[in-house]
């Protein structure tokens, strides 16, 4: 029952908005706020109750044949500290939108979006099996298209919707695939049975045949296919910097907190079963570090403040990917929990930037907000420190564990990690002095006031959270320590000589971010320095003109042929002369209803007679 | 002599029949009509239903025929406008009656009909006990039946309140 | 006689009865109160039918519950086909109740005849003896004949009626032929006497005349090809709520007969009407189909889309399996509450006005979004779109159909579902994208408002659980074909 209402609280308030509240905005963001917080109450209610709530009523949405498909919310280690983090951010991301969506036209729909999103999220929580889980995953695609769309009358906001769209449609065909090769090869979908088979053939020891196991690597990178999609890897990274064009409490929860992380809460729902699969993982741990790195290195160089951040929060997706990838579920877990809570932080604190500075988003535009905006600067630094990995605060300790996995396993993507932190506290050091430190460098900066207090509150909390997270007291550090699914994970050891590379790195990161930006000019100083590494960087290694080109000369060769084939061929010869020659038909059929009492009497015993002749006189 | 009977009625009752549809005096066509039904009461006869024929004939000859004539005489009993028929209808019902002719010639003579062991006697006493015992629903139905007739027919005779 | 399985047809007859002495005798009450009260009361019946299984729970599945000497079963098919009964009648009641004006003379006396064709299906879902299916149905189509001519200053209204009347007479005389064959061979009115005849090897030509000729007549009551010529004129002449009363009750009840029929009196001749139902199924799918395309009269084209249905249904019995007869309990489901929304927003647009173009429909989405929605998600789900009600309804009755090997209609079928796709977009092309004709807002009350989200949260639920629903009626017939 209490699952049931987490599931299904938020979908009331989004029926709610939607049919009866869309012409009353004020009362519509109340019951969508109020929605958000009461389901993150009910969540901790749940998670405090743990294993022993009761179990929710199964519900069997489809059975065909012996494909059985139920809605049973599932409630393990791993769904209670998802649903901890999608509830409890979500709930404070929804009161700061009070304060920044307050004058907003579309308040109304802005909410009900983010109820919508707040029960799809919370279905791919709770799913207990792949086909329930995808329905979700849509459900949670379409909100984020709606999200980012949110302010369609500009057009790059329309366009940046589409794209992640159809990029996060790439991905999730490729996802669709896997679950029907999965539903192929096991004859099943539930995770708890694929759970049991994966066990069985593990501990049975049961050679695999080379066919098979080639069917079970393409299926596996299939799977991680919707993975990158959602999660922003390489190659379908694209659309998440676009992504930002969205309202900034959609960026924090969407784009930074939750829904990015669902693919990597994915792979460790489904890691019992990836273990199995050792390329697999091997791929994923690569293509991992590969963002990881990439996305570091690009946001050296954007000049937006909700860029920068958004490449960040692609490197550290990155991370958390390689980390599962090198047998760690645990630490990226772990990760994914503290880098929700310091990267809504940051994108909330810089929301309040924006509002402040009446949405100017170029960060060389803004310059000396420390003291006009103290707590959000307070705030920032603290996310910013988090993110860092600065020892002693939460992004360090999951960091640290991913990065000792990766020590443990692979010495060269250590290498990578490394490089990721050092450029983190890099770029996060420019932002932190382009942003808040010198003075004024634009007229908007120079009367910026501080934001009101229900933006403020949840900076706070959240920024408490940040620093907090990662010691044990607070319970998420060792949630997974010994879960089930986990069993088949890599342990990690102890290295001192990583530990302190690992504690060292982000201080020079630092330093060497404040020895370039220190002082800041209008201009970026890396762009004075080495203006052909900037160019590289800042345009994104150029992926997507690389794609532009392709889409254009690819695909645009192969649409004309498509289209002339589809003009003449299938219109003039098919659609036209199929639908033709049917109203030739209908009109035809229609002749006989002429309307005439007579004439249907005629018919109807001319009938009776075809009839008696048919069945009697010819036998 | 029974089959003697049983042509002559039936002939009659065809014979009434085409009259029925053929003569241009709508008083004509019942009259007929009145003789088709006393026709039949005459085969109702033949296979011992003789209540059914004396039903036949009160209800049917006398009560509904004198109704029918009631209305074409409040109608007034014009000559019909005279109606060419259709060569497609005729061919139609002419194929009706070779297709119910071939039915029975062929189809019926293979096998006698079965008659249940309630349809051999057809006295009112038989009747009385079937239609209150075996045939009680159907019996209570058919009367809801026709208080749902007579309701229908007030629904669409009775003047409206406002246009009256 | 077995008095204690009829108490709902009782309730019913008596809340008849009491309807009409209160009108007589107390002409001071408001006829709108009282047909409102005869509403809840028909509420409350429902209630308690659906409640307790009729008073018979779950026994029924223990055996059937016979009464009247093996006239009148008490079954699973019974209690479903009462329930259908009750909910068309409730629709059709509220619906017509909507439009009646103020100094209403006959609106007690509709009432009383809706309430009569409700108790005609009702006992006709019970019925298992010719005698009683004759009275049963004649109750039901005596009532329509009155009904669809009670707009008496109307002519379109009175000719349909005529039109009814007359194809009916001559329908139900044809069945009755069918009757007196089916008496010839088997010496006995009765569904197990035929039965036992009807299973011999090669069983007597009279009773397959019979059995021809009682099809034919049931064709009439099923809108079924090659008997469905007065559909499209009576559905468009009928006022509005009489029409929605026709589509659903009037074809529900051919049905649960048609079932019960094929399967417990006739179960043993499937080869002989087999192929009679299917070339029923083939022509009512092409004619339904294809004879709505042009047409510009939104009820008219639904007297063409109830042929279609009819065909796709017919489809499920010539499966002759559980899988079929099931899946047809299943389709008339969503299809009575598919169909309750669509005519449920025409008498909202335009009262009882038998002229509904669909022209007059372009721009409804921006007069009430409310109303729109309703008949896109009612017109949706007729034309068989994911995850509403009608899609899984169609695919049950593809997939028994291709289980069943009958590839040739099962083209038909596919061809017929395509086509009909077309002229219900159509409508909603013209609703959201035409334009508009008529500009004015249109206000809908909140019950009504309340009765067609109930409805379109019913076609989706069907559509999108269809667990319950699929599994009572596949109950339903395996305890029918068990016997």
């Amino acid at each position: 029952m209490l699952l049931w209402l987490i599931l299904l609280l938020p979908l009331a308030s989004f029926a709610v908005i939607g049919l009866f509240l869309l012409n009353r905005p004020r009362l519509a963001s109340m019951v969508s706020a109020g929605t958000a917080v009461t389901t993150a109450i009910l969540a901790l209610a749940a998670i405090w109750k743990g294993n022993s709530v009761e179990p929710a009523a199964v519900f069997s949405w489809l059975r065909v044949s012996h494909l059985r498909i139920d809605f049973t919310p599932e409630w393990d280690r791993l769904a209670q500290l998802m649903t901890f983090v999608v509830t409890f951010v979500g709930a404070l991301i929804h009161v700061y939108s009070l304060g920044y969506m307050k004058n907003d036209a579309g308040k109304a729909r802005f909410f009900a979006y983010m109820s919508l999103f707040m029960f799809s999220m919370q279905g791919i929580v709770l799913a207990g099996n792949f086909v329930v889980m995808f329905v979700f995953w849509e459900l949670v695609g379409l909100s984020s298209y709606l999200l980012i769309g949110f302010w369609y009358e500009k057009p790059g906001a329309a366009e940046a919707g589409k794209k992640a769209l159809l990029v996060n449609k790439l991905g999730d065909f490729g996802f669709m695939v896997g679950i029907l090769m999965v539903w192929s090869i096991f004859q099943t979908v539930d995770f708890q049975r694929l759970g049991e088979m994966a066990w069985l053939s593990v501990t049975g020891g049961n050679e695999m045949s080379a066919e098979l196991k080639s069917w079970l690597m393409l299926m596996g990178l299939l799977l991680f296919c919707g993975v990158a999609g959602k999660s922003a890897q390489l190659p379908l990274h694209v659309w998440l910097p676009d992504a930002m064009e969205g309202p900034t409490p959609v960026s924090a929860l969407i784009h930074a907190a939750t829904m990015v992380a669902a693919g990597v809460y994915m792979l460790c729902r489904i890691f019992f079963f990836l273990a199995w699969i050792p390329d697999v993982l091997t791929v994923i741990a690569w293509v991992g570090g590969a963002t990881a790195l990439f996305a570091a290195l690009c946001a050296v160089a954007q000049d937006d403040i909700k860029r920068v951040l958004a490449y960040s929060t692609m490197s550290q997706l990155g991370l958390m990917v390689m980390g599962v990838g090198l047998g760690g579920p645990a630490p990226a877990m772990f990760h994914l929990t503290t880098h929700a809570f310091f990267k809504a932080l940051l994108f909330l604190a810089a929301g309040s930037v924006l509002v402040a500075l009446h949405h100017e988003q170029n960060i060389w535009r803004m310059g000396g907000l420390r003291a006009k905006l103290p707590v959000t600067f307070l705030a920032f630094l603290a996310g910013m420190l988090a993110l860092s990995g600065v020892p002693g605060l939460s992004g360090f300790f999951s960091k640290d564990e991913i990065l000792m996995v990766a020590f443990a396993r692979d010495k060269v993507l250590f290498g990578v990690g490394t490089a990721v932190s050092f450029l983190t506290a890099f770029y996060m050091t420019r932002l932190m002095a382009a942003v808040f430190a010198g003075r004024a460098r634009s007229e908007a900066a120079d009367h910026a006031r501080e934001t009101p207090a229900v933006m403020l509150m949840p900076l706070v909390i959240l920024a408490l959270l940040s620093v907090a997270a990662g010691y044990s007291f607070l319970g998420v550090k060792d949630a997974l320590r010994d879960f089930a699914g986990f069993a088949s994970a890599a342990q990690a050891g102890h290295s001192p000589l990583a530990f302190w590379i690992l504690a060292g790195v982000p201080f020079a990161g630092i330093a060497a971010g404040w020895l370039m930006y220190r002082d800041v000019s209008r201009n970026d100083a890396l762009a004075c320095r080495a203006p052909l590494l900037h160019r590289l960087l800042a345009g994104r290694l150029w992926f997507d003109e690389l794609y532009d080109a392709l889409v254009r000369h690819g695909q645009g060769g192969l649409t004309t042929v498509l289209n002339w084939f589809d003009t003449w061929v299938v219109d003039c010869c098919g659609v036209k002369g199929v639908s033709l020659s049917t109203m030739c038909l209908g009109n035809l059929l229609r002749c006989f209803h002429s309307g005439n009492l007579q004439t249907y009497l005629i018919y109807l015993s001319l009938a009776l007679v075809i009839l008696i002749f048919w069945k009697l006189a010819l036998f | 002599m029974t089959a003697a009977l049983f042509y002559i009625m039936g002939l009659a009752m065809l014979g009434f029949g085409v009259a029925v549809i053929t003569s241009r005096n709508p008083v004509n066509s019942a009259m007929s009509l009145v003789l088709l039904l006393a026709a039949m009461s005459g085969l109702f006869v033949l296979l011992g239903a003789f209540f059914l024929a004396a039903v036949q004939v009160l209800v049917y000859a006398g009560a509904i025929m004198v109704v029918f004539l009631f209305v074409i005489m409040f109608l007034g009993p014009d000559e019909g406008v005279r109606r060419r028929l259709h060569w497609f209808g005729a061919i139609n019902g002419l194929l009706v009656v070779v297709a119910l002719l071939y039915a029975f010639f062929t189809l019926a003579g293979k096998q006698p009909p079965m008659i249940g062991a309630e349809g051999r006697a057809g006295t009112v006493e038989s009747l009385g006990r079937l239609l209150f015992s075996k045939y009680l629903l159907p019996f209570e139905v058919a009367s809801v039946l026709l208080l749902v007739a007579i309701v229908g027919a007030v629904v669409l005779a009775r003047k409206d309140a406002r246009s009256s | 006689m077995e008095i204690h399985l009829l108490k709902s047809e009782m309730a019913v007859a008596l809340l008849m009865g009491w309807l009409l002495l209160v009108d007589l005798f107390m002409p001071r009450i408001p006829k709108r109160y009282l047909a409102r009260t005869a509403v809840v009361f028909l509420l409350g019946i429902t209630g308690w039918l659906v409640w307790t299984g009729a008073g018979v729970g779950e026994r029924w599945m223990e055996g059937v519950l016979v009464g009247g000497g093996g006239m009148f079963v008490l079954d699973g098919l019974a209690l479903w086909g009462k329930e259908f009964a009750f909910w068309a009648a409730l629709f059709a009641m509220v619906a017509g109740m909507r439009f009646a004006g103020k100094d209403d003379d006959h609106l007690v006396e509709r009432v009383f005849l809706q309430l009569a064709a409700c108790l005609g299906m009702m006992l006709l879902a019970s019925a298992s003896h010719f005698a009683l299916v004759f009275v049963a149905l004649e109750l039901v189509t005596v009532v329509f004949y009155v009904l669809v001519a009670s707009r008496r200053h109307d002519g379109l209204s009175v000719e349909a009626g005529v039109k009814y009347l007359i194809y009916g007479a001559m329908s139900s005389g044809v069945m009755l032929y069918g009757m007196a064959l089916v008496y010839g061979a088997t010496g006995s009115l009765g569904f197990a006497e035929t039965a036992r005849v009807a299973a011999q090897p090669t069983p007597p030509m009279l009773l397959k005349m019979g059995l021809l000729l009682m099809l034919a007549g049931l064709g009439f009551k099923l809108a079924a090809a090659p008997f469905h010529w007065w559909a499209p004129d009576v559905y468009e002449g009928a006022p509005t709520p009489v029409t929605a009363f026709l589509a659903t009750l009037s074809k529900g009840a051919g049905f649960v007969l048609l079932v019960r029929m094929l399967t417990v009196a006739f179960g043993g001749m499937k080869e002989f009407w087999l192929p009679v139902i299917g070339v029923m199924a083939g022509l009512s799918l092409l004619f339904g189909s294809l004879g709505g395309i042009s047409q510009t009269s939104l009820k008219r084209l639904m007297g063409y889309s109830s042929v279609a249905h009819t065909g796709f249904m017919l489809l499920g019995v010539a499966a002759v399996s559980c899988a079929g007869l099931g899946g047809v309990l299943y389709y008339l489901t969503g299809y009575l509450l598919a169909n309750a929304l669509v005519f449920g927003v025409m008498c909202e647009t335009s009262g009882e006005n038998p002229y509904q173009e669909i022209r007059e429909y372009a721009g409804l989405g921006a007069r009430s979004r409310w109303l729109a929605g309703a008949l896109l998600i009612g017109l949706l789900s007729l034309s068989g779109i994911p995850p509403l009600a009608g899609f899984v309804a169609k695919l049950l009755m593809f997939k028994a159909a291709w289980q069943g090997g009958m590839t040739v209609l099962l083209g038909i079928a596919l061809l017929a579902a395509v086509v009909s796709l077309y002229y219900y977009l159509n409508v909603i092309r013209h609703m959201y994208a035409g334009e508009p004709v008529l500009t004015d807002g249109l206000r809908v009350p909140y019950g009504v408002k309340l009765l067609q989200g109930a409805l379109a949260a019913g076609v989706v639920a069907v559509g999108f659980f269809p667990g319950p629903w699929w599994d009572g009626s596949l109950m339903i017939v395996r305890a029918l074909a068990g016997r």
